[in-house]
């Protein structure tokens, strides 16, 4: 006689013991997780933020936020000046004359450069000026940039500024930098400080106007001067980098050795 | 020994081991804080031209001679006088003493202010040029109609660091090498 098994046979009731004792584990620690939790906490990341501007005679002329506010300065050099402003087609420009004056020779006209720190942290700056003639709107490369004078031109060092003489105009009318200036400060700029001038004046050498033709019909004389016409071109880029390891993050950003003193007065090696 | 084709596949492998490897030099590199500002300008010179027209009225025996300024700058004017070697040393000068000023070393008169565009030297006591002979001389020497030449020029205003202007007589033509720099040969 065969023996009915019943559906409660030993391997189900262990298999349902296993059941049960997972069930409980289960809800132990889910108790455990329950019973245990931490009060909320926030935490704000904040990001330095780096900028610069430069200014011309007190004059912020540009600056672009790196913190995407928007709110960007662009705004033209030498404006203040008789025949000054980017755009030819002005009046002033095209006539050459602000206000019924003309630009004169050798005259010195003011022309204060600065920078200042706009960022969170300190920073190194440097400046590379650019100066430039051109005619009918084309660089015109014969006349020799160093007619164009600024206080940086005979000097290698100015109100805490150094010149990179190797990357610089040495004032020859030769060389490979002939339209170029770079100089850097060799103090860190704090938030919101402003660097000393690098510049204060700019003037032509009048020896420019030595270059005349002279024509004459009965008794009127005419003196005509050969750069009539010509503008004269300066642009100014100012670069900041952070001072915490400053050699390091020159030289990755500028490519320039340099050394930091105890005092973080920078030298150019 | 490994087959050529398990050799290329170690060094591709090491290769790219290599890259992985630098890639976080790299990022740390670009990791500087930086910023940057421009901006650039011009100015145009309006030098224009000078234009000067002189202006010589006989009166009385007595040449009177003034400079207008036609033109669009303010210009320096001098003026230099010729009567021939015979009458040369005859010639006397009145109102060379206020405005006009003679240079001993080449003859010419120089106006001392500024003549403004549209203007002249007609405000001053002009300079008045006559010949002064001796009745005997004259006599003897037989004279009769002669010429008295006038050359007028002039320079345009230039300025000192200060702003003190001064005239450049010494404007030339042709090529100069203090203005131009000089062409790029590549030699040494």
């Amino acid at each position: 006689m065969n023996k009915k098994k019943s559906f409660w046979s030993k391997s189900v009731l262990l298999f349902a013991a296993a059941g049960a004792l997972l069930l409980l584990s289960t809800v132990g620690n889910t108790r455990a997780a329950l019973t245990y939790y931490s009060e909320n906490y926030g935490m704000q990341v904040a990001v330095s933020n780096t900028g610069v501007s430069l200014e011309e005679n007190g004059v912020m002329v540009s600056y672009v936020p790196n913190d995407g506010s928007g709110a960007v300065t662009e705004e033209p050099l030498l404006t203040h000046i008789p025949g000054g402003g980017t755009d030819q087609d002005t009046g002033n420009a095209e006539k050459g004359e602000n206000n019924g004056e003309k630009f004169q020779l050798g005259k010195e006209y003011q022309e204060e450069l600065s920078v200042t720190n706009r960022g969170d942290i300190d920073t190194y700056v440097r400046v590379t000026v650019m100066k430039s003639w051109m005619i009918d709107g084309k660089k015109d490369t014969k006349l020799s940039p160093d007619l164009i004078r600024m206080d940086m031109d005979q000097n290698n060092a100015y109100n805490g500024w150094i010149k990179d003489v190797s990357a610089s105009a040495d004032g020859s009318g030769s060389g490979a930098y002939q339209e170029r200036m770079v100089l850097y400060y060799t103090t860190p700029l704090k938030p919101g400080e402003s660097s000393a001038l690098f510049n204060s004046k700019i003037s032509i050498d009048p020896v420019i106007g030595r270059e005349v033709t002279q024509e004459q019909e009965g008794n009127v004389i005419r003196t005509s001067y050969k750069y009539n016409g010509y503008s004269f071109q300066l642009e100014v880029s100012v670069d900041a980098v952070q001072t915490h390891n400053a050699v390091d993050a020159i030289k990755s950003a500028w490519g320039k050795d340099v050394s930091i003193a105890a005092n973080g007065t920078l030298s150019l090696r | 020994m490994m087959d050529k084709g398990s050799m290329r596949k170690c060094l591709c492998l090491a290769a790219a081991a290599v890259v992985l490897a630098s890639g976080p030099a790299v990022g740390r590199a670009m990791a500087y804080f930086t910023a940057n500002a421009e901006a650039k300008g011009s100015v145009t010179l309006n030098m224009n031209f000078t234009e000067i027209e002189p202006d010589e009225e006989i009166v009385s025996k007595v040449k009177r001679i003034s400079i207008q300024n036609t033109g669009d700058v303010e210009c320096y004017v001098r003026v230099k006088i010729f009567a021939g070697e015979k009458y040369q040393n005859l010639l006397s000068y009145e109102g060379s003493s206020v405005k006009w000023n003679q240079n001993a070393e080449d003859g010419y008169f120089y106006y001392s202010d500024i003549v403004m565009p549209q203007g002249s030297t007609d405000d001053d006591p002009p300079l008045l040029v006559k010949l002064e002979m001796l009745e005997s001389k004259a006599l003897e020497d037989g004279l009769e109609d002669f010429n008295v030449i006038v050359i007028a020029e002039c320079t345009p205003v230039l300025y000192h660091e200060d702003g003190s202007p001064y005239a450049d007589w010494d404007a030339n033509t042709g090529w100069n090498a203090s203005v131009e720099q000089k062409p790029d040969t590549g030699e040494e």
